[in-house]
C-alpha cells in the first residue's frame, strides 16, 4: 500500500511551492528582486562561458581560413576595396541630396523623422538560444556597451534583425522577428501605398506576416515592407521583408500577407545594435 | 564522480554544444534537445530525485537563457526528469535500442507540452504541421545525438554495468 512519508510530503511541497513560485512569475507577472539578480548573474556566467568557446573557435577558424583560403581572401579584399570606392562616390551623391532635402524641410518648415544619424553597437553572434518555438540569438555586446533592453538590432544589410530582451554585463538576448511573440509596427514602402499593419513572427516558418492591414488597403506581392516607427520603438524605414501572398483575413475586413524574411537565424555572423536613434 | 558534480558540468557543456555548435548545422531549427536527453538519463539512470534536480537545473538554465527565468523549461525538464525514472526497473538501462525509442518519445511528448503551454503558438499553427514539421524531426534528431549522450552518462556517470541491479 501507498504510504505517505514525511520525506515524500517535503518533495511534494517543494514541488507545489515551485510550480506556484512558476505561475507567479509567469502569469501574474510579479518581478521578485532576488530572481532578477540570481537571473542575471547566471546569466552573465554561462554568456561567458558560451562566449570563450565561440571565440576559440572562431579563432580556430580564422587561423584555418588565413592559411588555405590566403588567396580567396585576397580577391575578396580586393573586391571590398573596389566596392568602398563606388560608395564613397555614393555617399558623396548622398550628402548632397542630404543637403537639399535640409533645405527644402526648412523652406517647408518640415519636421525630420527619417532615421538620421543613429549611434549604433556591432556585435557578434555568440549562439542560438535552445529552444522549440522561439527563435533568440545571444551576442556579444552588453551593458558595458550601453546595450539595454528592448534596443533594436538591425543585420550588417541594415534589416530588421529583432530587438535586445536582454542586456547581460558583456552579451545580449535578442528576440529574432521570427519569434512567435515579436510584434512591430510596419508599412508598405510604396510611394503610392503607404498601407500599415502589424508585422509578426510566424511558429514554424522563417517568413513573417503583415497582420491587420485594412480590407481596402493597395499592397501586393513584391512590395517592400519596412518599419512604420509609429510605436517609437523602432526606427522608421528599417527594411523587414518582401510580400510573397496577400490574402483577406477576419472574413474580409482585414487582410493578411506572407512576408519573406531573407536572413536565416543560423547565418548570421555579425549585427548592429542601434543604442540611439 | 559524483552525479552532484558531473551532472552540471555536463550540463554546459550540453548547452554550449547546443547554443554554438548545433546552432550552425544545417538541422538547427530541430535541435538537437540534449537538456532533455541529460534530464531523461538522471531519472532514468539514477532515480527520481535525481532527474527532478537535474531536470529543474537544466530548464532553469534554458529559460535564463530564452530571457524569461523560471518558465515553461523548468516545469517541461522536471516533469521528463520525473518522469523518466518511472521507467527504472521496467525497461533494462542496457537495452540501448529500446532506451533509443523511449528517448524518441521522451521528445515527441515534450514537444506537445511545450506547444500546448506556448499560447503563441497553439493557435497560429496548425496541429497536424507542427506535428510533421517540428515534432517528429525534432523527435527523430534528438534521438539519434541523444543516444550518445546516454551511453556517455551510461558509461561514465552512472558507472556502466555497475549500475545495473543497484
Amino acid at each position: 500500500m501507498y504510504k505517505i512519508t514525511k520525506k515524500k510530503i517535503g518533495i511534494s511541497s517543494i514541488i507545489i511551492l515551485l510550480v506556484l513560485m512558476i505561475l507567479l512569475v509567469n502569469v501574474f507577472d510579479f518581478d521578485f528582486y532576488l530572481f532578477r539578480w540570481l537571473e542575471n548573474g547566471i546569466y552573465n556566467l554561462l554568456a561567458f562561458f558560451i562566449s570563450t568557446v565561440e571565440s576559440l573557435a572562431s579563432s580556430v577558424e580564422n587561423i584555418y581560413s588565413s592559411f588555405f583560403r590566403s588567396r580567396e581572401l585576397i580577391q575578396e579584399n580586393y573586391r571590398l576595396r573596389q566596392e568602398l570606392s563606388e560608395l564613397m562616390i555614393y555617399n558623396i551623391s548622398l550628402k548632397e541630396i542630404e543637403e537639399e532635402n535640409q533645405r527644402l524641410r526648412e523652406l517647408t518648415n518640415l519636421e525630420e523623422d527619417l532615421l538620421a544619424n543613429p549611434t549604433v553597437v556591432g556585435a557578434r553572434r555568440v549562439g542560438l538560444a535552445p529552444a522549440s518555438w522561439e527563435k533568440s540569438l545571444l551576442v556579444s555586446a552588453g551593458s558595458n556597451d550601453d546595450v539595454s533592453e528592448r534596443m533594436p538590432v538591425v543585420s550588417y544589410g541594415g534589416n530588421l534583425l529583432g530587438v535586445v530582451i536582454n542586456a547581460g554585463v558583456s552579451s545580449s538576448q535578442v528576440k529574432l522577428v521570427t519569434d512567435p511573440e515579436f510584434v512591430a509596427g510596419a508599412r508598405v514602402a510604396r510611394e503610392d501605398s503607404r498601407a500599415l499593419g502589424i508585422i509578426r513572427g510566424q511558429p514554424g516558418s522563417s517568413n513573417l506576416l503583415l497582420e491587420r492591414i485594412a480590407w481596402d488597403a493597395d499592397i501586393e506581392p513584391g512590395d517592400e515592407i519596412v518599419t512604420s516607427g509609429i510605436s517609437g520603438d523602432f526606427p522608421r524605414g528599417l527594411p523587414i521583408g518582401v510580400v510573397i501572398s496577400v490574402e483577406p483575413a477576419s472574413y474580409g475586413l482585414s487582410q493578411t500577407a506572407e512576408v519573406s524574411f531573407n536572413l536565416e537565424s543560423r547565418t548570421i555572423e555579425e549585427v548592429l545594435i542601434i543604442t540611439d536613434f | 564522480m559524483r552525479w552532484q558534480l558531473s551532472f552540471p558540468v555536463l550540463i554546459i557543456i550540453s548547452f554550449i554544444l547546443q547554443t554554438t555548435f548545433f546552432s550552425r548545422l544545417p538541422a538547427a531549427r530541430f535541435g538537437p534537445d540534449l537538456l532533455l536527453v541529460i534530464a531523461f538519463s538522471a531519472g532514468f539512470l539514477l532515480g527520481r530525485r535525481q532527474g527532478l534536480v537535474v531536470g529543474f537545473a537544466a530548464g532553469f538554465l534554458q529559460d535564463i537563457l530564452l530571457g524569461g527565468g523560471l518558465g515553461l523549461y523548468t516545469v517541461s525538464r522536471m516533469l521528463t526528469g520525473g518522469g523518466s525514472s518511472l521507467l527504472r526497473g521496467k525497461i533494462y538501462q542496457e537495452n540501448f535500442p529500446l532506451v533509443t525509442l523511449v528517448i524518441f518519445f521522451f521528445t515527441l511528448l515534450h514537444e506537445l507540452l511545450i506547444f500546448l503551454l506556448s499560447e503563441q503558438v497553439i493557435f497560429r499553427i496548425d496541429p497536424l504541421t507542427a506535428v510533421l514539421q517540428n515534432f517528429l524531426p525534432t523527435a527523430v534528431y534528438t534521438m539519434l545525438v541523444g543516444i550518445l549522450f546516454y551511453l556517455l552518462i551510461y558509461y561514465l556517470i552512472a558507472g556502466g554495468e555497475r549500475a545495473h541491479g543497484k
